[in-house]
């Protein structure tokens, strides 16, 4: 499984930045993972001053969500089910400013697209956007997957995401509610 | 007071891996000016280095799929 690159730096105003790189080999050195951040950040305007490796066992359960999760099928608006608030956790690692939220719905076509609201108690301009394609097609019975990754401006470790819904797009040919929450 | 306006810039890479699988990575603050040869070295990096793999088990990546250039303009609108 891949690991991610913690880049802090700041932008040409001066302000501080983090970004992260994820999907990146575990197994690569610190030599090359310092060449991948920097060759990433060339692309920018940004400054670099730390790179820091996360490793993904370092997560830490801080926060779970205080509502549940609802699916909602866009063309009717018609709630197509609910996961329990106490089934979800969202993981956020104590020094980054991204965390990655998976979810799982069988049912799902790869040509979906799938509309993802969270409602948090940071300032909006801090999220990403809020619409994700479906990257994983279902196939065999398995569930299809994607992830949406969040950022925010600082890094205190807590988020708490009061909500979230997914909207699914017009079907009718939707598997039972087994939606299931991974951390990335 | 007046609204606050603030223009964001990103970069959007779609990466591919060779099972067909995307993940996307996002850059803020990109150049005003990126090159295809830019893409085309980092791409070529990243493959000769195997510095990239996917999220699922044996997802060996395969390409830099697309870069888009995302501008948005966000209007922090006055309320009081």
């Amino acid at each position: 499984m891949s690991t991610s690159l913690s880049i802090k730096g700041k932008t040409s105003g001066g302000d501080g930045i983090t970004t992260t790189i994820n999907y990146v080999n575990p197994n690569a050195t610190n030599e090359q993972l310092q060449s991948l951040a920097s060759a990433f950040n060339n692309l920018t305007t940004n400054t670099i001053s730390d790179v820091t490796r996360i490793d993904k066992n370092s997560l830490t359960e801080s926060s779970k969500l205080s509502r549940n999760i609802t699916f909602i099928d866009a063309s009717t608006r018609q709630t197509l089910t609910t996961i329990n608030a106490a089934d979800i956790s969202v993981g956020v690692p104590a020094d980054e400013s991204e965390f990655g939220l998976g979810i799982t719905y069988a049912g799902i076509a790869d040509s979906d697209t799938i509309y993802i609201k969270f409602t948090t108690d940071y300032n909006s301009e801090n999220m990403l956007s809020t619409t994700s394609t479906l990257f994983y097609a279902a196939s065999g019975g398995n569930p299809a997957y994607f992830a949406m990754y969040m950022a925010k401006a600082d890094s205190t470790g807590t988020v708490d995401v009061s909500e979230i819904t997914v909207y699914l797009p017009e079907t009718d040919t939707y598997a039972a509610a087994t939606a299931t929450i991974t951390i990335e | 007071m007046p609204d606050i306006v603030t223009q964001d810039s990103s970069l959007i890479f779609d990466l591919m891996f060779v099972d067909g699988d995307t993940r996307t990575q996002k850059l803020k603050n990109p150049k005003a000016t990126i090159t295809e040869q830019e893409i085309s070295e980092l791409n070529e990096f990243i493959q000769a280095n195997n510095l990239v793999v996917g999220d699922k088990y044996g997802a060996t990546f395969g390409r830099i799929n697309k870069v888009t250039r995302r501008n948005e303009t966000v209007t922090k609108l006055d309320i009081n």
